[in-house]
């Protein structure tokens, strides 16, 4: 029996386990073929054309055989105007039986802009000249597959085994201090940004170099800290724990950077210094430095002392009163009250209850959730035991995206970790509470950001919202109570738990802090955090640096395919929710005055329609007619497209319908010469 | 809740929503995708409504109905944006021939003044016409998703899909095939939810002057029928389901939704005849009846009556009462004989009720299901969709057969065991639960009588034994033993069919399923129960009705005081000695114990076994009275023949499998002269007491609610009913007061016998006619999906034939590969007894050396020219499960 056929024979037979199933067999074969599908169909008591149905619903499975290899060209936004459509097109001049090439919608790697993707494998910052190189890298075997080795191809840090499972928490830090071995540590940032402009070859040129040169040092490997525009990067922390930031640092550079660092000459970078120096870093601040395969670095860095603390109180409401008093609001663009939703599911009958982490990040431009993940697992972690524990949760689903094979990877690393520590599972530090944690992958489908269809696809449905009322809070998962939180909501918990309400509801007039992935046109792309109520200006210009090569700007879209274009005149405006620019998801590009504001416009509306989840009529067909519009050769009829655009907005069923016209209808207003 | 819609008051239940309101004042408002009687989808976007004081315009339809809300459907923003979403999706159609209107597209677009589409359809599909009954004509389709959830959320049967995503999406099959490659049942809840004509049915539309709800004529589910008999005064191909059906809650199988055009069948006879030198002449009624009447009058006491399942209660209480009253004999049966005899005198040994002790609603909320010798999803589809729904909701499935049954699919267990290894398999898992200690003791002891020296029974089924005689791993009789007595949630229920009871063990078989349910427990409480699936449509309301030769109406028995209370109100003594059952009275031809038989409703020259022998009696006959539909097998001996009205053109009641009494409703006139069984019966019996001089013999019925009030005056069991009581939906018996609810299920406290019995068995012969060098398969037969029994009503609807046109006799490959047949090989099957012809099917379904064959007469022949009389000693069911044949290929 081959490997696919008895993972799949593994599974419960509950139609649950669809989309792990299929992703088993798409992961062993690289497609899935009808004979597989109809194996897992039967093995799960799925009809076999409602498991067809789904198959064909999720855009991440495939139902014809691919090539040999397969080559994706990343035609989002961020990319397509760095240099992505050329590549595409000269990669298709040169078309080859062996080659499957595809456009694809975003890598979520628009901070290394423009990417191509060879069998799974990412490459950031690709000019035409390095297209050659770029196919001509082997195969990687651990790239190409979810799970297993990292995708860095680089092993998995070894978690330590303790014993100190059930302990209390000044145990645990005791043991993490234990562990510590202070001396000279080389910290690499490594993440989707820098794995794809050569963090591995740096990687191994430090290794190589500490060992050349006899140094008594740490190499660890951490996330990125948002500084993808200078990756890789390396931070060199001395003996006496000063640090110094190398940017740049590509492997050929790394015996003349050390050396420099050696003989203290390194000159600060002006760009690192401006970059930082206008954000206010405080969710991410172990961002880049903590090692995310070490659940000891975290915890000798505070992680999981604001959980003990709550667990110690046994007061789940308090944890509730002070996220309200705080104010936070989700980040999934919505900006709805999350203790609220804690509040409803704590209040609503049924049990279990369920607590989802979306961390199905699909939305092209946005990338922010998979550096955390990347970044801080721990961190997040914390958060979602704080919200279970708030909201009376008895299990945690990670729901990650697709293809954030990294981010997934030290999510798990990190929950096995944190099993290990006793800090999941069975009444954690010694305290009532049990919870337990599992993950679950997407199939891509930009509607899973919706939260009722990301629950009908772990039900092992097609990512169909379902109409609310009622809400998941008191119907969600399994009819269960079900509260579902983003990524980025998440991780400002424990922060929030731990210096309390007034801290956080000071910053970004109430509304503490956010995280933006800047990309496109931007001189320092990467990922930041600032105070909730800053400029697109402060973002582009002061932390981003501005257009490059000294060329205007046209504008700028915030918040990707649901978001809206910005035009110059509105870069001063304050980015705070329910504000006159909202901020969105938390996902900038910038474009320059070369840009054709129509062509971003119809991409994104491209998006829309190919990604509708098909459910609801305005969405569907709507999105549709308005990509007609934008196709014709006729001039366009902007009251036409007006009305349309507006009956799309009011009458689709899901806030992303909903959504789907806001980028045209802002482009009508701001830039109408541009929609002739 | 009051809610105020466009300036009227409104007041709805809590928990409608804005939708119901409108609905409720009849205000016009679109609601494409969402069918009345299913939760809401929210898909089509054409129910917006504005509400004062709330932002946007809400979808009515997921809009919950708050006190004191206030709601224009008029707003002239909510008008222009349903405007505008109905003008995308009217330019989603494109028009063509069968696509008028486009339903409720057109409809809607005439509400709001949208003459025609702003844009040209995108999408262009061909109609796919592989389905017999009806077309899939994507090109009018909105892909609102009624009908794909009709099929797998309602009918969990999952043939249709929505496929791929946003505008690519379509309604369609796996693998973007013909609806015909899927597993589609054309049960037709699809069809009839499709708002626009997309599923539409191949009959050319008529209008319909009146709908009539009554209660399906075929199998013992006993769903509610919702006939549309058109202007022209025909029933409409496809009938409706009745949501407010408490047994089928709105679902339907083939047969029911498209299969009641035999009552329109060109053959039907509809003027009574006689036979004259061998030749039927057409008569009056009065020449037939006193025919008819002669031949009985001069066969007293050597008469025989078959009743019919198939027929009313009230049909059925009359015929027994004939018997009875008139012709001083208790020898009249029907043909539970020939399915359920061993359930019920098993089940009236050990807990003295025959009747299926819990609902269908137990099912669903069962833990663990066990399914033995019963194709459900062929034989009662609409119980398998509820044990579908079961195991959707986490309940284990465990299929005891020695077939792969379409259930298997969904089964966490499939115990293939030999034909008749029962006895030994049942003994062997109650060794289990005994031994692991999973009996529930305090059932036992409180409930039960005779655990003991049954206990002590069963030493020898130890599970080496048990392995060795059944050819089940030892493992599966251990799972099924421990899931079975102590389900993860809730309780157990056993369900089982012809595959238990149709041996020559059958008895034995049902009480070993019985013995196993008593040690658990499994019993009285809501998802638990014991449940004999009842095959047609009424056959648990003509053995209530007393068409059995061994109990009275109610189950009477013949003790001298119940013979006495119904001397008083008969004004005749029954006779006090039981009666013959079908097999002995065909038997009973030849030596002359029988010389008149009156058959109502049946074919026994289909149904019964060793049908050649069955022929030999029948000529016997002196007087041989036939009452039915149709000129069938039977039939062509007759003497008399007595044309009778379909289910579609009487009033009665019938009484499912779960104990509920329904309706059924005449909606259309009988054709020609045909009339009811109950006044053709009562006539017969009136002019026969004349000619024997009989008084008062309680015949003289204008209407079958007066039988009905008289059963109900003898069975304290249905004293609560009446035809009043039942115009409001079924109840199930135990129904003893006019207040009384009905009852969902019995022995939660008792058992009619005070104590239920464990009854001892040993594993016997396991078949009377075993294979030889000679015959060297073991035929088993059975029912399909698309035919019902003999085919006698389904062979006369085209669409139904359509889809099972030919006999499929199913082989194994290994079988196939030696007898050098392929798949749709021409063969024959030839027993001891007979011959008949099909068609090979190549299927892993059933084990080497053995065949299936559905006794449905699709050919010249059928399945029970072969299979064997040999029948069980205490039922006295023939053994139809097993017999001797061998295969030749033509």
């Amino acid at each position: 029996m081959s490997d696919w056929r008895a993972a799949v024979l593994a599974f419960p037979r509950e139609r649950t386990w669809l989309l792990p199933a299929l992703q088993v067999v798409q992961h062993e074969l690289r497609w899935i073929p009808a004979d597989a599908l109809g194996e897992v169909a039967s093995h799960l008591r799925v009809p076999l054309s409602e498991a067809y149905g789904v198959a064909t619903h999720y855009p991440e499975f495939r139902l014809t055989e691919p090539a040999k290899r397969i080559v994706r060209v990343c035609t989002g936004v961020s990319c397509r105007i760095r240099g992505g459509l050329d590549l595409l097109k000269a990669l298709e001049a040169v078309a080859h039986p062996d080659v499957t090439l595809e456009p694809l919608d975003c890598a979520f790697n628009c901070s290394v802009a423009p990417v191509v993707e060879v069998d799974g494998a990412c490459h950031g910052r690709v000019g035409i000249r390095e297209l050659g190189r770029v196919l001509n890298t082997p195969p990687h075997p651990a790239l190409s597959r979810s799970g297993g080795e990292g995708p860095s191809g680089l092993p998995l840090p070894s978690g330590e085994r303790v014993g100190v499972r059930g302990g209390s928490y000044a145990d645990l830090a005791r043991h993490a201090e234990s562990l510590a071995r202070p001396g000279l540590t080389l910290i690499l940032a490594v993440g989707s940004c820098s794995l794809a402009v050569g963090a591995a070859d740096t990687l191994a040129a430090l290794h190589e170099e500490v060992v050349r040169r006899s140094w008594s040092a740490r190499i660890v490997t951490a996330g990125c800290g948002g500084l993808c525009w200078a990756a890789p990067v390396v931070t060199i922390v001395t003996q006496d724990g000063e640090s110094r930031l190398l940017p740049h640092a590509t492997a050929d550079r790394i015996p003349a950077l050390l050396d420099a660092a050696a003989a203290e000459r390194i000159e600060p970078n002006p760009g690192v210094g401006d970059f930082l120096g206008h954000q206010r870093r405080e969710l991410t601040a172990r961002c880049g430095l903590v090692d995310p395969g070490d659940i000891a670095d975290a915890i000798r860095r505070g992680g999981y002392a604001a959980l003990a603390d709550a667990l110690s109180r046994r007061d789940p409401l308090a944890v509730i009163e002070t996220v309200k008093a705080a104010g936070l609001r989700g980040r999934g663009g919505a900006y709805f009250a999350a203790a609220l939703k804690w509040e409803g599911a704590r209040n609503a009958r049924g049990a279990p209850a369920y607590l989802i982490v979306n961390a199905e990040e699909g939305e092209p431009g946005i990338f922010k959730d998979r550096h955390i993940m990347e970044g801080d697992p721990h961190r997040l972690l914390e958060g979602a035991l704080l919200a279970a524990f708030a909201s009376g949760s008895s299990r945690i689903i990670l729901y990650i995206h697709g293809e954030a094979h990294l981010s997934a990877q030290r999510m798990a690393h990190a929950v096995e970790d944190a099993r290990r520590w006793g800090l999941l599972g069975d009444r954690i530090l010694a305290s009532d509470f049990s919870v337990g944690v599992e993950i679950r992958r997407g199939a891509g489908g930009f509607v899973l950001g919706e939260e009722t269809a990301l629950m009908e696809s772990l039900e092992g449905r097609r990512a169909m919202p379902r109409p609310k009322p009622p809400f998941p809070t008191e119907a969600g998962l399994f009819g269960r109570p079900t509260v579902i939180n983003n990524v980025e909501t998440l991780f400002a918990v424990p922060l929030i738990v731990a210096r309390g309400a007034e801290w956080w509801a000071a910053l970004g007039r109430g509304h503490g802090t956010k995280c933006f992935g800047l990309s496109g046109h931007v001189a320092r792309a990467g990922m930041v955090e600032v105070e909730m109520g800053a400029t697109l200006r402060d973002l582009l210009d002061r932390i981003g640096g501005g257009v490059p090569g000294g060329r205007g700007l046209t504008g700028a879209v915030l918040g990707g395919p649901s978001g809206i274009i910005v035009p110059p005149r509105d870069l001063d405006e304050p980015l705070v929710p329910g504000g006159r620019v909202n901020p969105g998801t938390g996902g900038i590009v910038a474009l320059d005055e070369t840009v054709s504001v129509r062509d971003v416009v119809r991409t994104l509306l491209d998006f829309n329609t190919r990604e509708s989840c098909g459910k609801c009529t305005p969405c569907r067909e709507g999105t549709a007619r308005l990509r007609d519009m934008l196709d014709s050769e006729a001039p366009l009829d902007h009251l036409a497209v007006a009305e349309l655009s507006e009956v799309v907005r009011l009458a689709s069923l899901c806030g992303l319908g909903q959504a789907a016209p806001l980028s045209i209808l802002s482009a009508l207003r701001e830039f109408p010469s541009e929609l002739r | 809740m009051k809610l105020t819609i466009d300036g009227r008051g409104v007041e709805v239940a809590a928990g409608a929503m804005v939708l119901d309101a409108v609905n409720r004042l009849r205000i016009p408002l679109p609601q494409l995708c969402k069918d009345p009687d299913r939760a809401p989808l929210g898909a089509c976007r054409t129910c917006l409504v504005h509400v004062d004081g709330q932002r946007g315009l809400p979808a009515s339809c997921h809009l919950p109905a708050r006190d004191g809300m206030v709601v224009d459907t008029r707003h002239p923003d909510a008008v222009k944006a349903r405007r505008a979403v109905l003008d995308l999706t009217w330019s989603m159609l494109t028009p063509g021939e069968g696509r008028d209107g486009f339903g409720q597209v057109g409809e809607a677009a005439g509400h709001h003044a949208l003459a025609a589409p702003s844009h040209a359809a995108h999408r262009r599909f061909p109609v796919d016409l592989s389905k017999s009954f009806f077309v899939l004509d994507r090109e009018a389709c909105i892909l609102c998703g009624r009908c794909t959830t009709a099929c797998d959320d309602v009918q969990l049967i999952g043939a249709i899909s929505l496929i791929g995503r946003g505008h690519d999406m379509r309604v369609g099959v796996a693998g973007d095939g013909l609806m015909s490659s899927s597993v589609c049942t054309s049960c037709g809840q699809c069809v009839a939810t499709c708002p626009t004509g997309a599923l539409r049915p191949k009959e050319v539309p008529a209008p319909v002057a009146r709908e009539v709800e009554t209660t399906c004529p075929y199998c013992g589910v006993g769903c509610g029928l919702n006939l549309k008999v058109r202007q022209d005064g025909r029933l409409a191909v496809m009938a409706d389901d009745v949501p407010g059906n408490d047994s089928s809650l709105g679902t339907l199988c083939v047969k029911g939704r498209f299969g009641t055009g035999f009552v329109h069948s060109p053959d039907r006879i509809t003027v009574p005849m006689v036979k004259r030198d061998g030749e039927w002449i057409q008569v009056t009624w009065d020449e037939a009846l006193d025919d008819a009447a002669d031949g009985l009058a001069r066969n007293r006491g050597r008469f025989g009556a078959f009743a019919s399942a198939k027929a009313t209660n009230e049909d059925g209480y009359i015929i027994q009462k004939l018997a009875r009253v008139v012709m001083g004999t208790n020898n009249v049966d029907h043909c539970t004989r020939l399915c359920h005899s061993p359930s019920v005198e098993a089940m009236l040994t050990s807990m003295g009720s025959g009747a299926t002790s819990n609902s269908y609603q137990d099912y669903e909320e069962a833990g663990c299901l066990m399914v033995v010798g019963a194709d459900a999803s062929a034989n009662h589809p609409v119980i398998a969709i509820r044990l579908r729904r079961a195991v959707s909701r986490g309940a284990r499935l465990i299929v005891v057969n020695p077939k792969r049954i379409e259930l298997c699919e969904q089964a966490d267990l499939w115990i293939q065991e030999r034909p008749g290894t029962d006895v030994a398999l049942f003994n062997a898992m109650a060794k289990v639960v005994l031994d692991e200690n999973l009996a529930n003791l305090d059932f036992i002891r409180s409930r039960t009588e005779g655990f003991e020296a049954w206990a002590a029974s069963l030493g020898p089924y130890t599970l080496d034994y048990a392995e060795e005689i059944t050819g089940v791993p030892r493992a599966a009789i251990v799972d099924a033993a421990r899931w079975y007595a102590r389900p993860a949630f809730a309780g157990s229920c056993l369900i089982w069919g012809m595959g238990i009871t149709q041996h020559v063990n059958g008895t034995a078989n049902a009480h070993a399923l019985l013995n196993l349910a008593l040690a658990s427990g499994q019993m009285g409480f809501a998802g638990s129960g014991i449940s004999p699936l009842r095959g047609q449509n009424n056959v648990q309301g003509c053995g209530d009705a007393g068409a059995i030769p061994t109990n009275l109406p109610g189950y009477a028995d013949y003790s001298p005081a119940s013979l006495a209370r119904f001397e008083k109100a008969w004004g005749v003594r029954p006779p006090a000695r039981p009666g013959l059952v079908v097999t002995e009275m065909t038997e009973g031809c030849f030596d002359g114990t029988i010389r008149a038989l009156y058959v109502v409703g049946e074919n026994p020259m289909l149904a019964e076994p060793d049908l050649n022998h069955v022929a030999k009696a029948l000529r016997q006959l002196d007087c041989l009275i036939v009452q039915d539909l149709f000129m069938h097998e039977t039939a062509e001996l007759a003497h008399v023949f007595l044309p009778a009205a379909a289910f579609a053109e009487k009033d009665g009641t019938f009484t499912n499998s779960e104990r509920r009494v329904q309706r059924v409703r005449k909606a259309i006139e009988p054709p020609g002269q045909a009339r009811a069984d109950w006044w053709i019966t009562s006539e017969l019996a009136k002019r026969v007491s004349l000619r024997l001089g009989l008084v008062a013999p309680g015949f003289d019925f204008t209407h079958p609610s007066e039988i009905f009030d008289e059963m109900a005056g003898l069975w304290p069991a249905i004293g609560g009913l009446s035809y009043a009581r039942l115009e409001a939906g079924g109840i199930q018996w135990p129904c003893p007061a006019a207040d009384h609810p009905g009852t969902r299920f019995l022995y939660g406290e008792d058992f009619p016998t005070g104590r239920a019995r464990f009854v001892p068995l040993s594993q016997g012969e396991t078949a009377a006619e075993l294979p030889d060098r000679d015959y060297p398969f073991v035929l088993n037969t059975g029912r399909l999906l698309y035919h019902w029994h003999g085919g006698t009503l389904t062979r006369r609807v085209e669409g139904l034939l359509e889809l099972a046109p030919r006999l499929e006799i199913a082989v194994n490959p290994a079988d196939a590969r030696r007898l050098g047949l392929g798949e749709g090989g021409a063969l024959s099957v030839i027993s001891r007894r007979g011959e008949l012809h099909g068609y090979a099917h190549v299927t892993e379904a059933v084990r080497p050396g053995a065949i299936f064959v559905p006794f449905v007469k699709l050919a010249d022949s059928a399945a029970n020219f072969l299979t064997n009389s040999a029948h069980d000693p205490s039922s006295k069911i023939p053994e139809y499960k097993v017999c001797a044949v061998r295969l030749e290929r033509v």
